[in-house]
């Protein structure tokens, strides 16, 4: 879902701009808080943003000879923060934009608040989800649901950015149809991946999932 | 308090690239956005920054499994750094370090 450059118009992409940095400028706020208190979580920290960098070059066939790949933000939201994850998931998508050119260098504004803020609203569907049903079940459905909700409604308000830009030719009647069929399977995924990972964690680590008195709304 | 061994698991994320990045759907297709803009016949502009490491690939590395897993390892532990340092440096700054 890397918007590369010559796609959104640029008053959007400036416009994008203005929140992800004030986006950004509150989740440093709120991360230096929680790290600053307690800096044993910052590897914690760097190797999730650095797993999910890896995870995201793997792609999964879907249908149609489509493939999707890992997003992670739910994931990194519930292991760590959703401040957190949104400094995370910028920082993957900085470095695939600067190094490997995946996504353009001013449509980082669009990838960051698609796959980085966007998707806050699956994590808060995690959170209140969990804190419904309060138990290891409880934990892999909201998981599941928080992270197949993060990715349909990263590729709908992609769709939404492509149908409004003058330089992708068609609408909005085109666009967001097309972006949710093709990521309602790659979401599919996402949730599978991400709960797959969750389970591990419980099974092993299960100190590194915060439970549902310890949750997290924003740090 | 957490406790991770931070080798380990670059050691078993790195494994994880080596043995998926062999097979090649996990490397191949367009994903969900590449798919649309082929549907309708859509073709981005040729991108300004072509990047330092094009496509996930050393440049001079024919080989598709050794260049994908290179330029995977490479990034896997840029990415580790710079959220490293940047956390440092934020934490440095913070007004609640005790």
């Amino acid at each position: 879902m890397h918007i590369p450059d010559g796609v959104i118009d640029l008053w959007m992409l400036i416009s994008i701009w203005v929140i992800v940095i004030i986006a950004w400028a509150f989740a440093v706020v709120k991360s230096r808080k929680t790290l600053g208190e307690n800096e044993s979580k910052l590897p914690l920290l760097a190797l999730m943003t650095a797993m999910v960098f890896a995870i995201q070059m793997l792609n999964f066939p879907i249908v149609g000879g489509t493939s999707g790949h890992l997003l992670g933000f739910v994931l990194i939201a519930i292991i760590l923060s959703p401040a957190q994850a949104i400094l995370s998931i910028s920082t993957v998508l900085i470095i695939q934009a600067l190094v490997f050119a995946d996504g353009g260098l001013i449509a980082l504004s669009a990838n960051v608040f698609n796959m980085a803020i966007v998707t806050l609203v699956g994590y808060f569907i995690y959170y209140a989800l969990r804190k419904l049903k309060d138990d290891t079940k409880g934990l892999y459905i909201s998981t599941f649901v928080g992270a197949y909700v993060s990715v349909l409604l990263a590729s709908l308000v992609c769709g939404v950015e492509l149908g409004v830009s003058s330089l992708f030719p068609w609408g909005i009647e085109v666009s967001v149809p097309a972006m949710l069929f093709w990521h309602a399977f790659i979401a599919l995924g996402e949730a599978a991946i991400t709960t797959a990972i969750i389970i591990y964690l419980q099974k092993n680590r299960s100190d590194l999932i915060p439970k549902t008195n310890e949750l997290k709304l924003w740090w | 308090m957490i406790k991770i061994t931070i080798w380990k698991w670059l050691l078993a994320i790195i494994v994880i690239l080596a043995v998926f990045l062999y097979v090649p759907t996990f490397i191949a297709g367009p994903d969900g956005l590449e798919a649309v803009f082929e549907t309708y016949g859509f073709t981005p502009p040729n991108p300004i920054w072509n990047g330092l490491l094009p496509d996930y690939t050393i440049p001079w590395i024919m080989d598709a499994w050794v260049t994908s897993l290179l330029s995977g390892i490479l990034g896997t532990l840029i990415v580790f750094a710079i959220a490293y340092a940047f956390g440092k440096v934020i934490i440095a700054k913070t007004p609640h370090k005790k």
